[in-house]
């Protein structure tokens, strides 16, 4: 890296046009009227006839009359709003915040990067469905958690945020309290590093991995070991994955998928704790495993292949090879529900396990009705692919669930953690190049870069209501992104080292890292 | 010398003589014997050489031999857990490490609030003014002497331009300019050049600080962004002081410890 001069103080970008004092426009001007065709982005399908508007109309105005147009008055949804310019030289989209005049027609900021848009046109305007409540920005750091002798390497808050657990390299795990933010219990135990913790969609049961190849489960309400330690690695856990709590068989709790750098995954019976069945194939160390919700095993390992298997037999059911590299992260658009299993926003609480997995799977069934399962990986090739559905397009002959959907470039240095947003409409990428990229869900179309790192980030986490990011990078800081402007929402310094990990459930943010504390981040 | 390999040949075709196994075991177990006699019997500067080399033999031979014990025998674990503990994302990068390291050891030693204001060369030489400047004479008749030459090396600024001759007191000679160091991180053993910002501090005089005159136990500014530390606040750590080591006059170059 070649010395650089730090900026000078005043600099003539676009970012800083835009912090200054808007001026005051010429109160003579007309407002036109447009036409405006209001469309349905899930089916593509128009939503009512085209309507003429004034183009200063609100986006609180076109939320109701979008409401109007499908017939819910009653219990009126969020929308999000966004035109796709004409032509196929632009790219990208625009998003309407505040209305047609200002967004389009107008656009106040980056005049010269903006498609240009007439009042003549017809107005296509899409709308998205937004979730209907909304997550509180975390602003500020309410407790900063010491106890760990050693980095923090992996942290994960248990489905409905009630407790997080750290993994340090300190060999133990640590169980919090999220509500009083106080420690809970210390998990002692593992005889290395513990590399990774995952709940299981119930808050039942916690597995750790370890450097030390060993698993670990333990019961979160005592802090107490649950049975033996899971033998049978030879090299150390890289990543775990629960089953999805609506395809565990009756009467029996969700087996456990764990890779290893030894290059197998062990499929585990948590109950017995007895290997059902080893997955065996890739020929070097596996990075990342996932368990999606038609019961097929997803693998991406450093052999720069992501394989598919049978969660029913482990057979395996085919080989995607694309990547020109490791296979870092992957991402598929169910992780957010599969992981909350039957908790949703009411924070009801299941009474048994019968009502817990038809909760989990009519939230899952819900979830798949406008989007089937697709998958992201990103890569150390500076890529990420976008792959089709693996499992249903087993059943129809006219699929090729090997063909990925889309290559998605722009990345300048390795990818090193992907993350689908809850509601599937947007991919999330963060890379040693110091950027996070967006980019859509569904086409795999960029959406946006968020530059604002001084470093590489690390890990990702996303809001459940899908509209807040938040980003934990080498350079100590975490980052909040606005998803409106794509700048940055807030920034969260605190921590004196890089931050390892970070994880974003209801309104509470768990960061850990290098530095040795735990932070919790709030509203 | 031998010419292409009969002996080998000979060897293919006939095989090696009967008693050839039994006679090299006799050899080999005679050769320390020998080699006993011969150690005895030698003397003077040969003996010192044979000793020298008999002495380092031996050691490597106990090496081995304890290395061959240890192999077999089962060690109890003692539960210790490695340092230096990564996520697993960054487990097999560790080749790609960079000057990352550097920052948290800035970061640990300044917890120690004792050596916050410690230098690492804390007493130097005083310099005299005759070694410091060299006096040119001026004036049609060379009469006038209040023209200074600074005998040092020097940092002068990027947008340093030269007075008039006829006011300039402080010629500092191009020759003996400096514009970058080589700055050692004393935890890390690493060193790297870099550009220098500015002289903080010359232990010796304050204008020789003004001057940019770079002597042993200069505070000197260097240019560390190339090195991705950051604060904690997440900005990229753009200067930091380094001390001069070496006595850069006489070398031709400028040693530094970073201060940490």
């Amino acid at each position: 890296m070649a010395t650089q001069l730090p900026p000078p103080k005043r600099q003539k970008s676009n970012y800083s046009k835009s912090l200054l004092p808007p001026v005051a426009p010429a109160p003579a001007e007309p407002i036109p009227s447009v036409v405006v065709q209001f469309k349905n982005a899930e089916t593509g399908a128009n939503l009512g006839p085209a309507v003429n508007l004034p183009a200063d109309t609100g986006r609180d105005a076109l939320q109701m009359l979008v409401n109007k147009l499908k017939g819910e008055d009653e219990d009126p949804m969020p929308y999000a709003f966004h035109l796709v310019p004409k032509g196929e030289a632009v790219s990208g989209r625009v998003a309407i915040h505040d209305s047609i005049q200002a967004d389009a027609l107008r656009p106040a900021a980056s005049s010269s990067t903006a498609p240009s848009f007439s009042p003549e046109d017809v107005f296509e305007l899409w709308c998205e469905p937004q979730a209907v409540f909304r997550v509180r920005g975390v602003g500020r750091c309410s407790a900063t958690l010491a106890g760990h002798a050693s980095p923090i390497l992996c942290c994960a808050q248990s489905p409905t945020g009630r407790y997080a657990a750290t993994g340090s390299g300190d060999a133990t795990a640590r169980i919090w309290d999220m509500e009083s933010e106080t420690p809970k219990h210390t998990l002692t135990g593992h005889r290395g590093w513990v590399l990774c913790v995952e709940w299981d969609a119930r808050e039942k049961l916690l597995a750790t991995g370890g450097h030390d190849g060993q698993i670990r489960l333990w019961d979160p309400k005592t802090g107490q070991q649950a049975g033996q330690q899971l033998l049978g690695h030879t090299k150390w856990i890289t990543s775990l994955a629960f089953e999805p709590l609506h395809l565990a068989k009756k009467g029996q709790s969700q087996r456990l998928a764990s890779a290893s750098k030894d290059g197998t995954i062990r499929v585990w019976n948590t109950q017995t704790r007895k290997i059902e069945f080893v997955l065996s194939g890739h020929s070097a160390s596996i990075n990342v495993v996932r368990w999606g919700g038609e019961n097929v095993i997803y693998t991406g390992s450093s052999d720069r292949t992501v394989k598919v298997w049978s969660g029913v037999d482990g057979k395996l059911i085919r080989t995607l090879n694309e990547h020109a590299h490791w296979v870092n992260s992957m991402t598929l658009s169910t992780d957010f529900v599969l992981r909350t299993g039957p908790f949703d926003h009411h924070g009801k609480m299941p009474a048994d396990d019968e009502e817990a997995k038809a909760l989990a799977l009519a939230r899952y069934r819900a979830h798949i009705a406008n989007q089937s399962e697709t998958m992201v990986t990103g890569s150390d090739d500076h890529t990420l692919f976008l792959w089709p559905d693996q499992a249903a397009s087993s059943f129809s002959s006219t699929a090729t669930p090997k063909k990925p959907l889309a290559r998605l470039t722009g990345h300048q240095k390795q990818v090193n953690h992907v993350a689908f947003s809850p509601d599937g409409r947007f991919v999330a990428s963060a890379g040693f190049d110091n950027a996070v990229k967006l980019w859509d869900g569904k086409t795999g179309k960029f959406v946006a870069s968020l530059r604002g790192h001084v470093a590489a980030v690390y890990r990702l986490a996303w809001s459940a209501d899908s509209r807040l990011l938040v980003s934990a990078s080498k350079d100590s800081t975490l980052k909040l992104w606005n998803l409106k402007t794509f700048k940055i929402k807030t920034d969260l310094p605190g921590h004196t080292d890089e931050v390892y990990c970070v994880d974003f459930v209801a309104d509470k943010v768990v960061s850990g890292g290098r530095d040795k504390t735990v932070k919790i981040w709030r509203h | 010398m031998p010419q292409n390999d009969y002996m080998d040949e000979h060897r293919r075709r006939h095989g090696r003589r009967m008693d050839y196994e039994e006679k090299k075991r006799k050899r080999e177990a005679r050769e320390v014997h020998k080699s006993s006699q011969v150690t005895q019997k030698m003397v003077g500067h040969k003996a010192k050489l044979h000793h020298a080399k008999r002495h380092a033999e031996k050691v490597q031979m106990k090496k081995k031999l304890k290395a061959h014990d240890e192999r077999n025998v089962k060690q109890k674990d003692d539960g210790a857990v490695k340092e230096g503990a990564l996520p697993t994302y960054l487990l097999d990068r560790e080749g790609q490490k960079d000057a990352k390291a550097l920052s948290s050891a800035i970061k640990d030693r300044r917890k120690d609030r004792a050596a916050k204001y410690s230098v690492p060369l804390p007493k130097v030489r005083g310099i005299a003014e005759e070694e410091m400047f060299k006096v040119i004479k001026t004036g049609k008749h060379k009469g006038k002497s209040w023209k200074r030459m600074v005998n040092k090396a020097t940092f002068v600024g990027e947008g340093f331009t030269r007075k008039p001759v006829k006011l300039e007191r402080f010629i500092r000679p191009m020759a003996l300019r400096m514009t970058k160091a080589n700055v050692t991180h004393p935890e890390l053993k690493t060193t790297f050049q870099l550009p220098i910002l500015g002289v903080k501090k010359n232990p010796q005089s304050p204008l020789y600080t003004s001057l940019g005159v770079l002597t042993k136990g200069t505070i000197v500014e260097v240019n560390v962004s190339e090195l991705g530390l950051v604060t904690t606040g997440g900005k990229v750590v753009w200067s930091k002081y380094a001390q001069i080591t070496n006595n850069p006059e006489l070398d031709g170059c400028i040693n530094s410890v970073l201060l940490v």
